[in-house]
């Protein structure tokens, strides 16, 4: 009970810091990018004589791009936000202090990247079926949609907040290299070394979920990875559970076994 | 015993922050003393298992504070870092920090609101931190520190930033916690403050811990040294003529008095200010001069640093080294 | 015995102009930065595309000096675009005839299909397909070009990520302007100082190793006479670098100097690229599922909304400005996306100015 009590204030007080004009306005400005971009582009070819084919598939990308944003922000700094406000002693003298402080900051930053991701993936869909009309499902893609993302905030969010302890110096830096190299490409190279990025798995739970909706064809991923039959959304899912689990037990362990220094020390 | 490093070395990098520390200390008052960056704050960090030490053994309530965050429980820690929350109210704030001890909601609101009373911040505890004086920050500290109710506080530098009725204030209060039974450890480098609360002494300074001890035998260390008395007497000359003849006595001047002052001030710098006080009773019996005020112009924390630093690097004579 | 005054002097001798007092801040930042083994590594690493390029250059002499690989590469080059002229269709819908076709053509198409998806690669494939006296000039401009645009921009990204946000936010977090202006510094020269921080290390990796790369064709040329036929190279990669600092540092330091906490301006640094380029390769990708297409392929880099939104990447703006400076486009081709970089800095300058102007806390 200490263990939640502890990780839930963290969580709590971290919500609470969000209540900030700037903060807001920065979550703010993250959700309304997409769906605002994606109505100027509907907007655009109402000039031209083409047709914009395949709106979700932009909408996915677009979402993906500040869900990730959201979390790079959030779950990123766990360590060096505390470092820099020089609160670091006050928490880490505390019983289970480190370890609360990573769950607990993990929890806030995945809602936050999630709401992020919701209130894009509804002004999208908005969007879409005002302009084109061409979903025939919008609730299922609703949904499914949201459901990935909130799953891709939490495995991303376990990522960032390890390289958040492992690199708490350069945690935005080393966490956009990481997201650059595994996400656009180790996870395009159709080997096993893919199988070990998210947006792998992330990948293929979206494409049985609702690419059909999007116009993807999932034999062209298949084949784009020399696959003769696809995994089950379920094995995707557990894969991403481990990555989940694992990293934030490696979090866990690391912000326990490591000294973070001060300037007021040396 | 409370708290025990053995060999304790700590290393940053190239940089020493403590060397070769032995301490053995038992539930009880302590004065953490020494000059700005002498490795107080590295001490403590130690001590609560922040950092691990490159060298040696840190034992806190017998337990390897590192591997065990549970002694947290048992300890208070205000430390010298500035609180950075604009937004936050000191309600909030600690209120928080006391969730993170692990109590429940509830039980953290009465602790918060118990500890913000008792350092006087009840009326100013729901306005935004970013508004609070410096004191007032300080006393926010100490507000977290002490509302778990610990066994054991650690204050590092609890009087910057204080006036001298918040420095009266928290003297007293420091006083009724060792009262009470409880530990205190004191980390300052302003003697006459730490002196206030009447702990047991701990001398540190480049990383060395140079000596300890009660108040008594830290001034028996001053006592046995050079220095130098300043005495207002009715008859300095009369009494210089006395004094001039002891042994311990080095050379004597006649100062005018400072404004406010009554009479001419004897200066009286000596090898040994234990001597002259033992020898001044005999002088002024069946003489006709009377002593307004005596005091050591030494009697500083730089002055005892530099005599221990003398002692050590053998210049001087002093007690025993251990 | 003359007795010295040993009191309070105040300073007689020369002191440093006005004009040149931003250079202290300059340098001691520099130094500052310069502690960061991490900088110090990724400078390091900013250097191995070089390797690579310079390679390139070295293929390209050996075959400029060898009339027979010369005609061999000729000769390849027209295989390609005929190639490209081939109606092979689409890859997704014929992939059993692409199967039979002989691995010497499936490997000309390879290499022609990854080369289109590099700027202006047309150009350079005529010019090596009717070797001329301006071969050289055109395929090391292009060679430079590419050089700036990929690999060391990206690493731009890096580096001014890890330099650059913390400048001007800890200035303010420790209220260091109080230090600051109450010398003989005005705000001028506090921001110039600031700028030329990350101006110097984005020298240091794009200018210098380009400079080194043009140095290095000139070496293996036959002839010093390739001086005078690309002289205008140096002045190109100046130029380019100046394109490259100006509206990235300015960009940089504003956001640095909007807040306290530097974690925030690192994050605004990133989001501004990726936002912007991700939005662009968003759009892309969907062109590319809708054409059944690989993506930069130029069917898809030349449809309507792919180039009209390209202008909302900062990353294709820079890269565009570049072409037209190292002669592949002409500035009415690309004015909308200097005009975008110009507002950008000009908008970045005057917050920045703003910011420093503001009543200092104390």
């Amino acid at each position: 009970m200490r263990w939640f009590h502890s990780v839930l204030a963290t969580f709590q007080f971290e919500l609470s810091n969000f209540l900030s004009l700037q903060r807001m306005a920065v979550t703010a400005i993250l959700a309304l990018f997409p769906p605002v971009m994606l109505a100027l582009i509907f907007f655009g070819f109402r000039f031209t004589s083409e047709t914009f084919e395949y709106p979700l598939i932009v909408t996915v990308l677009f979402v993906s791009i500040v869900s990730l944003l959201g979390m790079l922000l959030w779950a990123t700094p766990n360590i060096y936000s505390e470092l820099e406000g020089k609160s670091w002693i006050f928490v880490a003298s505390r019983p289970g202090g480190r370890i609360s402080i990573v769950l607990g900051k993990y929890c806030s930053a995945v809602l936050f990247g999630f709401t992020i991701s919701l209130i894009s993936i509804t002004g999208c869909l908005v969007v879409i079926q005002t302009m084109a009309g061409s979903l025939q499902n919008p609730i299922w893609v609703w949904f499914s949609m949201n459901l990935l993302y909130f799953i891709g905030c939490m495995s991303y969010g376990a990522i960032y907040s390890l390289i958040g302890t492992l690199f708490y110096r350069r945690a935005m830096v080393a966490a956009a290299a990481y997201t650059i190299v595994s996400g656009m490409v180790l996870a395009n190279v159709p080997a096993v070394v893919s199988r070990l990025t998210l947006r792998y798995h992330l990948q293929f739970i979206g494409y049985q979920w609702f690419g059909e909706e999007a116009g993807l064809n999932l034999s062209d991923l298949m084949a784009h990875y020399a696959l003769a039959e696809t995994p089950s959304v379920g094995w995707h899912l557990l894969w991403l559970i481990i990555a989940i689990l694992s990293s934030l037990a490696l979090a866990a362990w690391v912000v326990v076994s490591c000294e973070y220094v001060t300037s007021d020390e040396t | 015993m409370m708290i025990e490093l053995e060999q304790v070395t700590k290393l940053y990098g190239s940089v020493i922050g403590v060397n070769d520390i032995n301490l053995a200390l038992k539930p009880g008052t302590y004065g953490l003393l020494g000059p700005n960056g002498s490795g107080k704050t590295t001490l403590i960090n130690l001590i609560l298992g922040q950092l691990r030490p490159t060298l040696g053994a840190v034992r806190l309530f017998g337990k390897n504070p590192w591997s065990r965050d549970s002694l947290m429980k048992k300890i208070g820690l205000c430390p010298a870092t500035e609180v950075s929350y604009p937004r936050v109210t000191g309600y909030q704030w600690v209120k928080y920090l006391i969730r993170k001890q692990g109590f429940s909601s509830r039980v953290a609101d009465q602790l918060a609101k118990k500890s913000l009373s008792q350092v006087r911040l009840e009326e100013a505890m729901h306005r935004p931190m970013q508004n609070y004086s410096l004191g007032m920050r300080q006393r926010a500290k100490l507000a977290q520190a002490i509302a778990h109710e610990p066994d054991l506080l650690i204050l590092d530098e609890p009087f910057n930033g204080l006036d001298p009725v918040g420095r009266m204030e928290m003297i007293q209060f420091l006083k009724d916690w060792a009262g009470q039974g409880r530990s205190l450890i004191l980390a300052s480098h302003i003697l006459h403050e730490v002196e206030a609360v009447n702990p047991s002494f701990l001398l540190i300074s480049g990383g060395r811990l140079l000596a300890s001890g009660s108040p008594d035998q830290v001034r028996s260390i001053l006592a046995d040294t050079p220095n130098t008395i300043r005495l207002r007497t009715s008859n300095p000359r009369q009494l210089a003529s006395q004094l001039v003849e002891h042994v311990a006595v080095d050379e004597i001047s006649i100062v005018a008095a400072e404004r406010g002052e009554v009479g001419e001030v004897l200066q009286v710098a000596t090898r040994s200010a234990a001597q002259v006080y033992q020898a001044l009773p005999d002088l002024l019996a069946n003489r006709d001069v009377q002593i307004y005020e005596m005091q050591s112009a030494d009697e500083s924390l730089g002055h005892l640093f530099s005599t221990l630093m003398k002692i050590h690097r053998g210049e001087s004579q002093g007690g025993p080294l251990t | 015995m003359p007795i010295h005054k040993v009191g309070y002097r105040s300073w007689e001798g020369q002191k440093i102009p006005v004009s040149r007092r931003w250079w202290i801040i300059s340098r001691t930042g520099i130094r500052v930065v310069l502690r960061s083994r991490w900088v110090r590594r990724l400078m390091f690493i900013c250097f191995f595309p070089v390797l690579y390029w310079g390679l390139a250059v070295f293929v390209l002499e050996q075959y400029m000096a060898q009339p027979d690989l010369q005609q061999n590469l000729s000769q390849t080059t027209e295989q390609m675009r005929q190639i490209q002229q081939l109606d092979l269709g689409n890859p997704r819908d014929n992939r059993r005839f692409r199967r039979n076709l002989p691995p010497e053509v499936r490997r000309l198409q390879r290499y022609q299909q990854n080369l289109a998806m590099l700027p202006k690669s047309d150009v350079v494939l005529d010019a090596l397909q009717s070797p001329g006296s301006d071969t050289r000039h055109t395929v090391w401009s292009w060679l430079l070009m590419t050089f700036f645009r990929y690999p060391q921009s990206i690493m731009l990204l890096f580096l001014v990520g890890f330099i650059a946000p913390g400048l001007i936010s800890r200035d303010v977090r420790s209220r260091a302007f109080l230090l600051y202006f109450s010398r003989p510094i005005g705000r001028f020269e506090y921001i110039l100082g600031k700028l030329v921080i990350p101006a110097m290390f984005i020298a240091f990796i794009t200018c210098l190793p380009a400079l080194v790369l043009y140095v290095f064709g000139v070496m293996l040329s036959t002839e010093w006479s390739i001086i005078g036929m690309t002289w205008d190279i140096p002045f190109r990669i100046l130029a380019a670098t100046l394109i490259l600092i100006l509206p990235t540092a300015s960009i940089a330091l504003m956001l640095s100097s909007l807040t306290q906490e530097s974690r925030f301006a690192t994050f605004a640094w990133f989001a501004l690229w990726i936002m912007g380029h991700g939005a662009w390769l968003a759009i892309v990708l969907s062109q590319a599922v809708s054409f059944r297409q690989p993506p930069f392929s130029a069917e898809v880099m030349s449809s309507t909304l792919v180039e009209n939104w390209s202008l909302i990447s900062l990353y294709n703006n820079l890269g565009d400005v570049q072409s037209w400076i190292f002669g592949f486009d002409q500035f009415s081709d690309i004015w909308p996306s200097f005009m975008i970089l110009s507002f950008l800095t000009v908008v970045a300058l005057l917050i920045l100015f703003r910011r420093v102007s503001a009543p200092i806390r104390i």
